[in-house]
């Protein structure tokens, strides 16, 4: 449904796409990952034609997003603040929305926003943080778009709205919208999504969210028979992730053809224990070394 | 009524099979009742709906609930006959095995390993009926 | 046809509904002072007037000038132009300067609407509003004549050439104002290069001048500032792209070749616009210019600015025996030394504003 093909983006003469290409069916939630700085925003900016990209294009069912704007009545992105909207009371902004996107729910959106405990008639300039976020969540998933790209959609909000916002997402998802849903939140993603991307150098890696580490690392505690192999435990096939006196919990490169497993099996350690790897795992595994770009 | 272990290796989908049996077989959930729609339970759990409808499928298969087109998905008439549920009843069986060998390596009496079985059945067993005190409440 | 047109104006009401919630005060205020400026000073003239019919014939007859004596020689509609002028610079600045910083664009980039589209409901929402104000004024003012005692001398002529001219300097303004806005980056700097740009060539053309002067090399100008024949380019830039003698022409003034050059600064500010905001960079809103063309021009242009002011302003400071040229080429290169580095750290900085 959705294509990114070779997209390339510089700004301010620093690459921050520097070659993205991944795919996305529909019905699909992806979660988008990566550190600050990484290019998230840019990326789900350039995907709905806020920014236009140097090189590469953006395809929706087939058709370009730059070239064809009218295809974005089916796609639409909800920003990290709903600015935009100052002035604006939640009747008028639907209003608007009302005219532009052809499934746009009315119903829907005043349901969600009584539910929200949101006013539907106050100046969205007055809403605190957190009800910003869920007034922008409701308005974007009102539109009953196939596609919607959400930027840190959990940022700043309390807990209790970030469920509510979730649980949105989800039967959003339910009804068969897709959903490209950047944050932080790698515990909530693993579980809502199908698919992650992962932001790394400026490209994308896309990982199926089940078993989302199989094949490419593996966690595991490890005790040694005496001293602990420093040599070994710096190889970059291994990452240490903490140790509680003689107890070692590691990252093994888990990629076909890598030694590492059977160098540790050599060693003949006291104990080892595989532990389930989680999103977080392949996180810090993949993006661990690199340095935050904030 | 139904919790993910995040730290747990069992894939999610199979956390929900196994939750909703062990509700099932607790009692807090009867023949008949509706279970929650997959866009419900998708939403509460904050789970991919496509995982949720997997472990229904897998439910389904067992035959623990049916579901029925447009109304949703019902506690299923538990299994009368055993032969139904040959292959369930065998690996059952198997399972069983497996406890009693581990337990004799572990050390432990029969006594003991009867106890325990008797625990379970008093919170899970079918013949709750037969006196046996209501079970605490899942989660 | 007609039901295509319908449907295109239908897709573009919600393109319209959001430039109207950003300048509905304009819509407003605009009709209502240029009716100050116009109409009322009319009307002050001639509804309480104590003059009758024959007094005015009688002075008419005695050699005053129809349109200097009832028409005031249309002092009235150059204010009326000068405020619609600003007023389409503000309306500018809050179309596209002011919508860059506060997230409006990238909504309005993130729908499905092709941006040249999104130029255009702006435009045609400007000229809209400074249309309908100029008729609706236009109409009042030639009510108040033709209910004055100076009726017989009520002309359509006058006011349909009043109206044409001052709808195409307005427009031309505007578009010319949404073209700055169309490739600066920020509410600052789209606000100093309009001035600085409508100023430009009377400005530019005196600095060159006094360079020029200060280094012994004197151009020929034959006859006052009102008669030369515009042998230099900068002589011809002048008169053809001078808003402020557009604006203030006195009705009998006004001539053809006057809205031709006019039209052809809308079509051309028009096009430029529409061309720089499909291409928008939206990355580079904050900076002072969106473009690198527009960065390096810029860029050049200030420090040759700069430079031949510090040189003019060192000739007459520094005064040394050795005559203009030393205080003007020391003050040059103090200038370009001062612009360079001022130009490189404004060009790097990214305005909230």
């Amino acid at each position: 449904m959705l294509e990114a093909c070779h997209l390339r983006k510089k700004i301010d003469d620093r690459p921050v796409l520097s070659n993205v290409s991944f795919e996305l069916g529909g019905g699909r939630v992806a979660g988008l990952i990566g550190r600050n700085g990484a290019g998230k925003t840019t990326l789900l900016k350039v995907m709905s034609g806020i920014l236009d990209p140097d090189g590469g294009e953006v395809l929706f069912e087939g058709r370009s997003v730059h070239q064809e704007p009218e295809v974005k009545r089916e796609l639409v992105f909800i920003p990290d603040t709903p600015e935009a909207w100052f002035g604006y009371t939640g009747w008028g902004a639907a209003y608007m929305f009302g005219q532009i996107y052809p499934r746009f729910d009315p119903l829907y959106f005043k349901e969600t926003m009584i539910r929200f405990g949101l006013p539907l008639d106050r100046n969205i300039r007055h809403f605190s943080k957190g009800m910003r976020m869920m007034f922008s969540t409701a308005l974007g998933l009102s539109t009953r778009a196939k596609l919607v790209l959400l930027d840190e959609p959990t940022n700043g909000i309390d807990p209790i709205a970030k469920k509510q916002v979730l649980t949105l997402l989800m039967e959003a998802s339910a009804d068969g919208m897709s959903l490209i849903v950047s944050s932080h939140l790698l515990e909530e993603l693993e579980r809502m999504t199908d698919t992650i991307l992962l932001m790394r150098s400026g490209s994308v890696e896309t990982h199926a969210s089940e078993g989302v580490a199989d094949g490419i690392v593996s966690k595991l505690q490890v005790v040694f028979q005496g001293e602990a192999p420093e040599a070994w435990l710096r190889s970059p096939d291994v990452r240490v992730l903490d140790h509680i006196g003689r107890v070692y919990t590691l990252l093994l490169n888990g990629a076909p053809g890598s030694v590492a497993v059977a160098e540790l099996e050599a060693m003949n350690p006291l104990l080892v224990e595989p532990l389930a790897v989680r999103l977080e795992d392949l996180y810090v595994w993949k993006l661990g070394g690199e340095p935050n770009e904030d | 009524m139904i919790r993910i272990d995040e730290r747990s290796p069992t894939p999610i989908y199979e956390q929900i099979v196994e939750r909703i049996k062990a509700l099932v077989a607790k009692g807090a959930l009867a023949e008949g009742d509706r279970i929650p729609s997959v866009r419900e339970l998708s939403a509460t759990l904050l789970v991919n709906h496509n995982t949720v409808a997997k472990s229904y499928q897998e439910l389904e298969r067992q035959g623990v609930i049916v579901s029925l087109r447009g109304k949703g998905a019902f506690v299923a008439k538990a299994a009368e006959e055993p032969g139904m549920e040959r292959e369930r009843l065998l690996r059952l069986r198997n399972e069983l095995r497996r406890i009693a060998v581990e337990a004799h390596h572990l050390g432990i009496g029969s006594e003991r390993l009867q106890a325990w079985l008797q625990e379970a059945i008093r919170e899970y067993g079918r013949d709750r009926d037969a006196g046996s005190m209501p079970s605490a409440q899942e989660d | 046809m007609r039901i295509k047109a319908n449907a295109w104006l239908h897709s573009m009401r919600p393109l319209f509904g959001r430039e109207y919630a950003q300048a509905w005060l304009f819509i407003f205020a605009v009709p209502i002072v240029h009716f100050l400026t116009l109409g009322l000073q009319r009307m002050n003239r001639w509804s309480w007037s104590v003059d009758t019919p024959r007094m005015v014939k009688v002075s008419v007859q005695n050699g005053h000038s129809v349109y200097s004596y009832i028409y005031n020689y249309g002092i009235h509609e150059v204010a009326g132009r000068f405020w619609l002028l600003l007023a389409a610079f503000v309306l500018a600045l809050v179309q596209l300067g002011v919508e860059r910083r506060n997230g409006s664009q990238e909504l309005l980039f993130s729908l499905p609407y092709a941006r040249g589209r999104i130029f255009l409901a702006k435009w045609l929402l400007g000229a809209a509003l400074f249309g309908g104000s100029l008729l609706l004024n236009t109409l009042i003012d030639a009510i108040v004549v033709a209910a004055s005692p100076a009726s017989h001398y009520w002309r359509l002529e006058y006011f349909s050439v009043q109206f044409g001219y001052s709808l195409l300097v307005v427009l031309a303004g505007y578009s010319f104002a949404l073209l700055i806005g169309a490739f600066t980056g920020s509410v600052a700097s789209q606000t100093i290069l309009t001035w600085a740009l409508v100023a430009f060539p009377s400005i530019f053309i005196e600095l060159f001048d006094f360079s020029l002067q200060a280094h012994g090399i004197f151009m020929s100008r034959q006859g006052g500032s009102e008669t030369y024949s515009p042998l230099m380019w900068g002589d011809l830039l002048r008169a053809w792209f001078n808003f402020f003698s557009y604006t203030s022409v006195r009705y009998e003034a006004i001539i053809w070749s006057q809205a031709q050059s006019l039209l052809v600064i809308i079509i051309a500010s028009f096009a430029g616009g529409l061309f720089a905001y499909k291409r928008n960079p939206t990355e580079n809103n904050g900076k002072l210019m969106l473009f690198k063309r527009g960065e390096s021009v810029l860029r050049w242009g200030f420090i040759l600015y700069v430079s031949m002011l510090a040189g003019t302003l060192g000739m007459t400071w520094v005064g040394l025996s050795a005559g203009d040229r030393v205080g003007y080429d020391i003050g040059f290169v103090v200038g370009c030394v001062l612009s360079i580095w001022i130009i490189r750290a404004l060009l790097r900085m990214r305005f909230k504003y």
